[in-house]
């Protein structure tokens, strides 16, 4: 994939690039950016994830970390490439082995990042990696992910509306006619109410 | 050692909020001690934000300052509420006690009110003589409260006035209104707004009810219809439930009371003041100890002191401060069981807009309503629609069982569905019984040292029963809707704290048998008073604030009749 993208013009403040290849890879198989350009690569999760673990989230720098590294070693050993090299049919597979119901998920990060067995802590790894995928797509773009409104798009939510008309909340309105706000146009304007 | 004015209160939520407000404006001298920030009435106009307060929980209190702790029966360890905490760094916000700052809870709930039936007051004697104490499930210490609804129906009158609710009328003085809720108890007047704005999968719900029978009626709300006293109309922006308000429309304690208190000049608030105990000698209050901004030990003096910190911080600040003479704090904890359940209709309804309570309520089968039944269901609940103010982080966790939550498959079903999604929920009363109490964790303390609230409660046959028992009318409400997809979140829930816990200072005449009296004043320790759900007998199966505001009310017309 094209590294630039990884970080975009920001640039990154926790992952280094390879970290954050191989999160990409990760996040592109959670929300893929087929068939309409509308993925976890378009809305730059990477950059979400990257700001959120710096700041917010650093109990989870850790559990980033390690998990980073296991998740390659385990693919070199299993399939001879890290994550990232892999053909995108594989990555589902070993994505889907991480995928578990029964990942107890109340651990604390601090203890998942020193837990036995490898197996558990990737699945828990890969458990906060698919929150914060989420997360990073239907974020308002001020937290760096949803780029472009991409998920907002996806899914038609106008974002960072100050008001619905009674017309806009019949059944069977496209709410995709609204032009989409994130939060910061708000903060521009201050505007008064605009439904009235 | 300062002498504060005449009374302390501890808290400016729902509770405190009213009684701070209402003693200042009788002449009373206040100090309001509040744990949080002291919000300005126009603080929050951009709070669109999802990450923010709902992911990341910005207004409630944080485990890792406030811990509190859960176990399913005695003889366990209690854990950190494993529900709150874990890696994925979510905050569940409607599942951690309510938001902290002024306003306290009312800053971000949703707003459902309601004046509780007849027989939410004497729910022993109604069972009884329903069912015969056979009936009653063992180990419960279910009482009447010890006033009825006659007594508090001129409260609700002024929570509903003097606050602002919007809604339709089902019965004034006997006579039933259209539009309205057919079972509602009398009341003397209207509410002085008309009902909100519902997004569009609402009117699903109520042709469905309609055609089923049943009486769907529109919820009372605590959210301006339109604009009245401090309340602004409501833009149905659909940040609501979990989020303050951005035009104030939402009947919150830092809007409505908390201004008029100030205003009066007889009341000052110290923000980020956390009361640690209540200093008394001689069975009488003498003031608090609380821990100031910057982490300093404080001491404050005052004729009264009112705790109105919400049930479980009342209770573990009771148990600290050493006033539990009779054995009775903490114990009877009760919280609401919640059946929520959800679907996808077949057209755009903008699962985004409006406020959660722009909804329709079924009561056909509430409390004392409920039907004979197999199930061994004793009270029933209300049905509530939810149409609206589902934000996509939020949806994104509620997929149908078995669904995988990434790739390609999930992530066209999220994009074809996020704008049909409806839920619908019920929340049952759990019963009070032995088992079920709050004490001191003698294993976890909070960053000051002082032990963290340990929760002990596990879901009940009867629960369990009830849940079943509203998963089919449910299941018949959503087919005859048309949605074909339709799924129940874990039932019974996970967790244990739904934010509607009560019971654990119960109000009663006797002081053996109780904390405080009907005025939430404690049995134990003269001019104390301990307020809010923690003063409630049982639970009603319907929301709890709007009777905790009817209490604060009346505790402060008591205080202010004795100052
Ligand atoms: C998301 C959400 C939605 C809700 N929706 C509804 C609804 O629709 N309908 C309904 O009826 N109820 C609802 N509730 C419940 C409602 O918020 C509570 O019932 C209500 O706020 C309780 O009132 P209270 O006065 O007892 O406590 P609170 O309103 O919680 O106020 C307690 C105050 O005390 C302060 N405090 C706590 N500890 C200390 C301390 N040690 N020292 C100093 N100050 C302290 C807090 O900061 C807070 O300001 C909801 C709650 C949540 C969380
Ligand atoms: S839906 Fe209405 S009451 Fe709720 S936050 Fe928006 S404007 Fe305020």
């Amino acid at each position: 994939m094209d590294k630039t993208r990884v970080g975009d013009a920001e640039g990154l403040m926790f992952f280094n690039m390879d970290e954050a290849r191989a999160l990409d890879a990760m996040t592109a198989r959670i929300v893929p950016s087929e068939p309409d350009g509308l993925g976890a690569r378009e809305a730059g999760v990477v950059a979400y994830i990257d700001r959120s673990v710096a700041g917010y989230f650093r109990d989870l720098q850790g559990i980033y970390r390690v998990g980073l590294q296991q998740l390659d070693d385990s693919c070199r050993a299993g399939r001879g490439r890290i994550f990232a090299d892999l053909l995108t049919a594989d990555q589902d597979d070993v994505l889907a082995s991480l995928d578990r119901a029964d990942t107890d998920l109340t651990m604390p990060a601090q203890a998942a990042a020193n837990a036995d067995g490898r197996d558990d802590l990737l699945a828990r790894f890969f458990a906060i990696v698919r929150e914060h995928t989420i997360q990073g797509m239907f974020c308002d773009p001020i937290y760096g992910g949803n780029r472009n409104f991409t998920g907002w798009k996806l899914i038609g939510f106008p974002g960072a509306q100050w008001g619905y008309s009674a017309d806009q909340m019949q059944e069977g309105f496209d709410a995709t006619t609204i032009p989409i706000l994130s939060l910061s146009d708000l903060q521009r304007t201050r505007t008064g109410s605009s439904n009235d | 050692m300062t002498k504060a004015r005449d009374a302390i209160v501890v808290g400016l939520g729902a509770s405190g909020g009213i009684i701070a407000a209402e003693l200042a404006k009788s002449g009373v001298k206040v100090t309001a001690l509040e744990k949080g920030p002291h919000y300005s009435q126009d603080y929050f106009r951009e709070k669109h934000d999802e990450i923010r307060y709902y992911t990341r929980g910005a207004l409630v209190p944080h485990l890792s300052h406030n811990p509190i702790t859960w176990r399913e029966r005695d003889g366990e360890t209690a854990k950190i509420l494993p529900w709150a905490t874990g890696p994925l760094g979510t905050t569940e916000p409607l599942h951690l006690p309510p938001s902290i700052g002024t306003g306290g809870g009312t800053l971000h709930w949703g707003g459902a009110v309601w004046r509780h039936r007849k027989a939410d007051f004497h729910m022993r004697t109604s069972l009884i003589e329903r069912f015969g104490e056979a009936a009653l499930p063992e180990g419960n210490s279910i009482v009447d409260w010890p006033f009825g609804y006659d007594d508090l129906e001129a409260y609700y009158d002024r929570v509903e006035w003097e606050l602002g609710v919007s809604g339709q009328a089902g019965n004034i003085n006997g006579e039933l209104m259209p539009g309205g809720n057919p079972f509602e108890m009398p009341r003397k007047r209207g509410y002085p707004m008309p009902p909100l704005r519902s997004a569009a999968a609402n009117s699903r719900f109520v042709e469905a009810c309609r055609r089923l029978g049943l009486n769907p009626f529109p919820q009372a709300a605590a959210i301006a219809s339109q604009d009245y006293k401090n309340l602004k109309g409501c833009t149905y922006c659909g940040f609501c439930h979990g989020y303050p308000c951005h035009v104030n429309a939402k009947q919150t304690s830092h809007v409505t009371s908390v201004p008029d208190g100030l205003a009066s000049g007889n009341m000052e608030i110290i923000p980020f003041a956390r009361v640690v105990s209540v200093n008394h000698r001689g069975g009488r209050a003498k003031g608090v100890t609380y821990i100031d901004a910057l982490g300093r030990a404080q001491e404050l003096e005052a004729d009264i002191v009112v705790l109105a910190t919400y049930s479980l911080e009342n209770t573990r600040l009771l148990l600290v401060s050493g006033l539990n003479g009779n054995g009775q704090v903490g114990k009877h904890f009760m919280t609401h069981c919640f059946g929520w359940s959800t679907g996808v209709v077949p057209e755009f309804s903008n699962t985004f807009m409006g406020p959660l309570v722009g909804a329709h309520v079924v009561d056909d089968y509430t409390s004392e309503l409920i039907p004979d039944n197999e199930d061994g269901v004793l009270w029933g609940s209300p049905i509530t629609s939810f149409p609206g103010d589902t934000q996509p982080i939020e949806a994104s966790h509620n997929t149908p069982p078995g669904m995988r939550k990434w790739g390609a498959d999930y992530k066209k079903w999220f994009a074809d569905s996020y704008r049909r999604i409806f839920s619908m929920h019920t929340q049952t009363s759990s019963l009070p019984y032995e088992g079920g109490y709050c004490d001191l964790d003698p294993n976890v303390t909070d960053p000051y040292g002082q032990p963290a609230l340990r929760m002990t409660h596990e879901w009940k046959p009867h629960d369990i029963q009830s849940m079943a028992f509203f998963r089919r009318v449910k299941q018949n409400i959503a087919r005859e809707m048309g949605i074909k997809e339709f799924w129940e979140e874990p039932s019974p829930p996970p967790y244990h704290l739904s934010t509607h816990e009560v019971g654990t200072h119960r109000m009663g005449l006797d002081p053996k048998e109780s904390v405080v009296d009907p005025y939430g004043h404690s049995h134990e320790c003269e001019n104390l008073y301990v307020v809010g759900g923690g003063q409630f007998p049982t639970l009603p199966s319907y929301n709890p604030t709007m009777t905790i505001q009817a209490l604060a009310f009346m505790t402060a017309d008591r205080i202010a009749e004795r100052v």
